[in-house]
């Protein structure tokens, strides 16, 4: 199939890159990694005049500063994500979610800052990023502001984002003290899957207590985003980590998501697999930090 | 609107005549008859177009052909050196991982990648280098098992590099 | 010795493919990698409803396109078409009606393919929409809604086989089981989507036709019966094939229109189908609804079989006719049956519409077949590998049908798998959750049945040999990937005595190589075998002439080894094969021989004895060990064992590569391969994100062994290897998941959640009857409840 034809433009800073988009705003379309970007056109759901490719901008570094937390440019793509030594260390769940991504093609092409962008409700980045509290940067030429990634991503491949902005970058705090974070997707296949529900979950655990003293879960595929386990979290703080807790907060992810029927799996199954994801994941975590 | 530009492919460089939205997949079969790379979906999903960007892996059918000016492309043209196989390819002849030969060259770009990063591949890493690559006819087994091998006559070229 | 024994010197060996340095560095040319000068590009148009009325086509937008060359709709199109031209049912370009979503309505060729793309986008067809009838079973009953004006109650074909009285000995048995099952509908899944590159030559009237089909002389003349073309002025010429699977055994409706645009034209059209047109186009395999009923004697032996068969035939006729009658064939080995009843139907009904899939009836048959074979055993009290001893066929044995088999080496796979994997240690005594089970399984090597209506040879070889070519066989063969071209080398190299790499191969070509009946049913390597060696016996008897006297030793004590001809007594006595030829052709002039085959015409008078009865079986034995994760509902494969008879293995290598594929083509159908239509008849998944076939990731380690075989009866002992593995897969994990769970499942794919619903763990939905049924057996001979619990606890 080929692509309905546009103009192609290819920035060499940002400033540019903020020039155009302001310029052409609902005209054009941004290209990162385009495994997204490219199906999306050639399947004629997006005609954009004019695609502006990222390829000649800095925006693929990775830098981690402690007290200042993680910084992951728009560009990066998900295979360098997936070999980042700091993020092995301090964020693994971010490394469990990007090892998972597509095939080893679509992880040296895909980008973090597409995959956000694209706003799937499957996609495999958002839940162990919101889990982490990331923050996106978007910058236009009117300047620049940070929004939590819970609030980016809107709805079924909607964004906050304005016409006339570009997501420079992802920010993550410093991981939370005695805290570890886990990701697992589920599908039916070994490679190439898309998720029939993940679950990704950041707790911590009062070194005093030993009881949760903070926790965040976050589901994939289960709802139009990436949607949080409010209550799910709720029940855990303040608890021991306990077998009979972990079981208790699984079972109310799993009647928190909202997911639905469709080819890849009813969502009764959905809700089953949300519960075992999320207890297997809390059980992970919570040996990585108590050993 | 067309314009001209230079695609360097295997060492080469070629002027080719492109609008912005043609795919390298297409520019490479079409327009500079490099057939090799095949196109088993056009949607990211097989690996049949499979081709080295720098060094990385790249499915040539989600690729504006545009976006890889002054990037080098290696393709499945490209493994051979003066008409001799790449140990990678005259171990998939001598193992049997060729049967209709649709996958090969993507298979065989991916082999290339993995064993660039990872020399002495573990029978995993080996199944994941080329889990983006389906391959309707094996069951991969002879595929994992030419990987396997080349890996250890670049390692014995390699080494023999080495003593000499 | 060459030929005359079992001793071969290049038969037999593991050589890399003859086409394999070609496919490595990407130069083999498959049809899509071809241009010709003044080549034009044709795009199709395709129905947007399953089932419709075409009221009206306006192409005129589409002709207004700048670079559209022409339009054209089923209005041009003289017949319909289908195999055999048994109840002919499809039009190159749907004329008055459309049967499935996604069926051709009209085409465009253009100069590029942007342009013929954007015509396409442009033509406006209005269809008055009739019910979509997607269930077999309900399209039974809706006469009233005709997918084919002349098929009532939309029965394609349907017809009953019956050896002795069933009823009665069913009664009599003193051990009956009964279940029903439900086969997929799967796709072949070949990654090489169809091509057409279609040139007439305005001048001398031919049509070339380059295409990836396994059938050319089939396909030629399809052609010219559905475009009225004289056979004589077409010529098929196959290039590479990238998979084939049984998927390319017909003419694809892109690959008639390449040929009507490039003859209205004068100039090359050619049409390469996107993915999502491969999987509307189908031909894969037909799903079945299957009932069963089985009885046994005390010692487990089968008493009879009633079998009724009722298969999903999408929109259009294609290969139901031989599929049904396959699948009654197929079910009459490898056991011994005495007694049976099967009664097929073919229904239409408005989907993509099923062919031809590697192991064709087989894989129906075997996983209903496998599975009742564990259920007797349990009923009898036997081990599945018991009874599947018990049963099996031998060499000599004779059903009631006109069927026989020649050779057998069935028992010796069984064996093998059941030593190899402990099955006999592990059945039942592994831990709840974790099961063994085992399936066996057969295939035919090329039927009685011709799909040409002539009585002519069904494979014919031509040898050529001269100083100018050296040695060059002329074959109808088509190599799909299975590995063809190189077994024929081989074959040629073991008679003249010559390397297998220097024989040149012409085949592929309707022009250039004499009339085989085509790449299908497993029958290529064996009938070809046959020809071949006939054809090397005609050159011998020739040459051997001259060569005698060269040599100084008698005609018949000659033999061609290592580029010579010397005497079988005296190997001292020879000369060299060139040097012999090279005074033949001097001397007595041009050296061709030629061979043929025909396999065994049966003798029986029943419906449907054509279809099924084959010189040779070739056998195969499988098991898998399974884990089931109890609270996902995942299945690992843990260990998965076969072993073969294939006859003698011309090329061990190949035929382990067609094993291990056939496998996975098995373990992609038991797991996840299924093609999903909504209510409206819209296909969901026609890619390959879902559509999912296995990666590398999802293979177990396979355990694949060659018995040691010969069968006498073969030119060089071969039989069968390329789809009978295919059909052990499915039982094979369903009878291992029993074992495990004790839900016997009788449908597939079996994803994840429908171990959870079986497990009760959740509840299926509403609409969702899963087809499994639960056994009071499994519970008494495990000694456990039906969670396992007690096993568990010590
Ligand atoms: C075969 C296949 C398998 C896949 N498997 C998975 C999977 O397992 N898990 C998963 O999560 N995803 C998967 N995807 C989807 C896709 O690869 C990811 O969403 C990927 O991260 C997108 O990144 P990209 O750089 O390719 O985005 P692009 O395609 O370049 O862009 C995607 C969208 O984001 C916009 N965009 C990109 N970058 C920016 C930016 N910096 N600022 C503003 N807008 C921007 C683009 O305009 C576009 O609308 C798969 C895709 C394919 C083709
Ligand atoms: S053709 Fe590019 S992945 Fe299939
Ligand atoms: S060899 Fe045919 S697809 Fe791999």
């Amino acid at each position: 199939m080929s692509l309905p034809p546009f103009e192609y433009l290819a920035p060499g800073s940002t400033a540019e890159l903020a020039g155009l988009l302001a310029a052409h705003r609902e005209r054009c379309r941004i290209l990162a990694g385009g495994t997204d970007l490219v199906n999306w056109m050639a399947e004629k759901i997006y005609r954009p005049d004019y695609v502006i490719d990222l390829r000649k901008l800095p925006l693929a570094a990775i830098t981690y500063e402690k007290g200042r937390g993680l910084t992951i440019g728009a560009a990066a793509t998900i295979e360098s994500l997936e070999r980042s030594p700091v993020i092995r260390e301090f964020y693994y769940a971010l490394v469990q979610a990007a090892g998972q991504i597509g095939s080893p093609q679509i992880r040296a092409m895909a980008t973090i800052g597409g995959n956000c962008c694209n706003a799937s409700p499957c996609a495999d980045m958002p839940p162990p990023l919101i889990t982490l509290e990331a923050r996106v940067a978007l910058t236009s030429a009117r300047g620049s502001r940070e929004v939590p990634l819970e609030e980016f991503i809107t709805g079924n491949r909607q964004t906050a984002i304005a016409p006339d902005e570009f997501l420079e970058c992802v920010r993550v705090p410093d991981p939370w003290p005695h805290s570890a974070c886990r990701y697992s997707p589920f599908g039916l296949r070994a490679a190439q899957e898309i998720d029939i529900a993940s679950v990704a979950v950041n707790v911590a655990l009062d070194p005093a207590t030993g009881l949760f003293a903070k926790a965040r879960i976050a589901m994939g595929a289960v709802a139009p985003f990436a949607m949080r386990a409010l209550k799910a979290e709720a029940s855990l703080v303040g608890n021991a980590p306990s077998g009979e807790t972990i079981d208790q907060a699984a079972l109310v992810c799993s009647r928190e998501c909202r997911p639905i029927d469709d080819l890849r799996a009813s969502a009764s199954y959905r809700r089953h697999i949300v519960g075992v994801l999320a207890r297997r994941m809390l059980r992970d975590a919570v040996a990585a930090i108590t050993s | 609107m067309k314009r001209v530009i230079e695609l360097t492919i295997n060492g080469s460089a070629y002027d080719v005549v492109i609008s912005p939205q043609d795919l390298l997949i297409d520019v490479l079969r079409q327009k500079l008859d490099l057939t090799g790379t095949k196109k088993g979906c056009g949607q990211g999903d097989c690996g049949t177009c499979t081709v080295l960007i720098d060094g990385r892996r790249a499915l040539a059918c989600l690729t504006l052909a545009i976006a890889c000016e002054g990037r080098q492309i290696l393709t499945i043209e490209g493994m051979e050196k003066h008409g001799v196989l790449h140990p990678i390819q005259q171990a998939f002849i001598d193992k049997g991982a060729i049967q209709c030969g649709y996958c090969t060259p993507g298979m065989v770009l991916s082999a290339k990648a993995l064993l660039d990063e990872h020399p002495a591949p573990t029978e995993h890493e080996i199944k994941l280098g080329i889990s983006g690559n389906l391959c309707r006819c094996t069951g991969y087994v002879k595929i994992v098992e030419a990987v396997r091998d080349a890996a250890a006559r670049l390692q014995a070229a390699a080494d023999c590099g080495k003593g000499a | 010795m060459s030929g005359n024994g079992r001793q071969f010197n290049v038969v037999g060996k593991s050589v890399p493919r003859v086409e394999g340095a070609d496919k490595v560095r990407g130069k083999a040319v498959f049809t899509d990698d071809m241009r010709l000068p003044g080549m034009v590009h044709g795009k199709l148009k395709h129905a947007t409803v399953a089932h419709g009325r075409i009221v009206s086509i306006d192409v005129e937008r589409a002709r207004q396109v700048p670079g559209v060359l022409a339009v054209i709709t089923g209005e041009e199109c003289a017949k319909p078409y289908s195999v055999n031209n048994y109840k002919p049912s499809e039009w190159p370009l749907a004329k008055g009606k459309v049967v499935y979503c996604g069926e051709a309505v009209a085409a465009v060729a253009a100069m590029d393919e942007a342009a013929a793309e954007r015509a396409v986008e442009l033509i406006d067809v209005q269809y008055e929409e009739l019910p979509v009838l997607l269930d077999p079973r309900e399209a039974l009953s809706r006469d009233d809604a005709r997918i084919h004006d002349w098929a009532e109650h939309n029965i394609g074909y349907e017809g009953v086989q019956q050896f002795g009285d069933v009823d009665d000995t069913l009664e009599k048995s003193p051990h009956v089981v009964e279940n029903s099952f439900y086969s997929s509908y799967t796709h072949c899944g070949f990654l090489e989507p169809q091509s057409t590159l279609a040139d007439y030559n305005t001048g001398t009237g031919l049509l070339t036709v380059y295409t990836c089909n396994q059938l050319p002389h089939y396909l030629q003349q399809t052609i010219a019966r559905t475009l009225d073309q004289r056979m004589e002025k077409i010529r098929v010429v196959i290039p590479t094939v990238g998979g084939a699977f049984g998927g390319k055994t017909e003419a694809t409706p892109s690959c008639l229109v390449a040929c009507m645009l490039s003859r209205q034209l004068g100039r090359p059209v050619k049409i390469t189908y996107t993915r999502e047109e491969v999987f509307h186009q189908n031909k894969g395999r037909h799903p079945a609804h299957m009932t069963m009923k089985m009885g046994f004697d005390n010692e487990g032996r089968i008493t009879a079989l009633d079998f009724d068969c009722l298969l999903d035939g999408g929109g259009h006729s294609s290969w139901g006719f031989v599929v049904m009658w396959f699948i009654a064939a197929l079910t009459h080995l490898p056991y011994k049956l005495p007694v049976v009843r099967y009664k097929g139907k073919r229904v239409y009904t408005n989907k993509p519409t099923p062919g031809a899939q590697r192991c064709l009836g087989g894989v129906q048959v075997r996983m209903a077949f496998e599975s009742m074979l564990d259920m007797g055993a349990a009923k009898v009290g036997v081990n599945p590998y018991d009874i599947r001893m018990i049963n099996a066929v031998e060499a000599g044995y004779k059903g009631p049908t006109v069927i026989e088999v020649r050779h057998a080496e069935f028992k010796k796979c069984l064996e093998s798998v059941a030593s190899r994997s402990g099955f006999v240690e592990k059945y039942g005594k592994l831990p709840y959750g974790r099961g063994i089970g085992m399936a066996g399984g057969h295939y035919s090597t090329g039927g009685a049945f011709l799909l040409y209506p002539s009585f002519r040879p069904h494979s014919t070889a031509q040898l050529r040999v001269d100083t100018e070519a050296g040695v060059t066989l002329y074959i109808g063969a088509t190599a799909i990937g299975q590995g063809a071209m190189t077994v024929l080398c081989q074959m040629v190299a073991e008679e003249l005595g010559v390397d297998y790499r220097e024989v040149h191969l012409v085949c592929q070509d309707t022009m250039l190589a004499p009339m085989d009946n085509g790449t299908y049913d497993s029958r290529l390597t064996y009938g070809s075998g046959h020809a071949i060696k006939n054809a090397a016996a005609d050159i011998k008897a020739k040459l051997f002439d001259v060569a005698a006297i060269m040599v100084g030793a008698g005609k018949d004590h000659l033999e061609c080894v290592n580029g010579e001809i010397r005497s079988i007594y005296e190997p001292n006595r020879k000369v060299a094969f060139k040097k012999a030829v090279y005074q033949y052709l001097s001397s007595v002039g041009p050296l061709f021989g030629t061979g043929e085959y025909t396999p065994p015409q049966p003798k029986g008078d029943y419906d449907g004895k054509l279809i099924g009865p084959s010189p040779a079986f070739g056998f195969t034995a499988q098991a898998a060990e399974v884990e089931v994760d109890l609270e996902t509902g995942q299945i690992k494969v843990v260990g998965y064992w076969e072993a073969g008879d294939c006859g003698k293995a011309i090329n061990p290598m190949s035929v382990e590569g067609q094993v291990e594929g056939a496998i996975s083509m098995g373990l992609g159908a038991t797991f996840f391969e299924e093609m999903v239509v909504d209510a409206n008849g819209r296909m969901l998944n026609p890619n390959f994100h879902d559509y999912k076939m296995p990666t590398a990731l999802d293979m177990p380690e396979l355990q694949t062994e060659i018995v040691a075989s010969y069968d006498p009866t073969s030119a060089y002992g071969n039989k069968e290897v390329g789809e009978g593995p295919v059909g052990p897969v499915i039982p094979a994990i369903l009878n291992a998941v029993y074992d495990a769970i004790g839900i016997r499942f009788t449908e597939v794919p079996l994803k994840p959640e429908k171990v959870l619903w079986a497990l009760g763990t959740i509840e299926a939905p509403a609409e969702r009857r899963l087809h499994v049924s639960s056994e009071s057996t499994y519970c008494a001979r495990r000694g456990c409840a039906p969670d396992g619990s007690s096993l568990q606890e010590p």
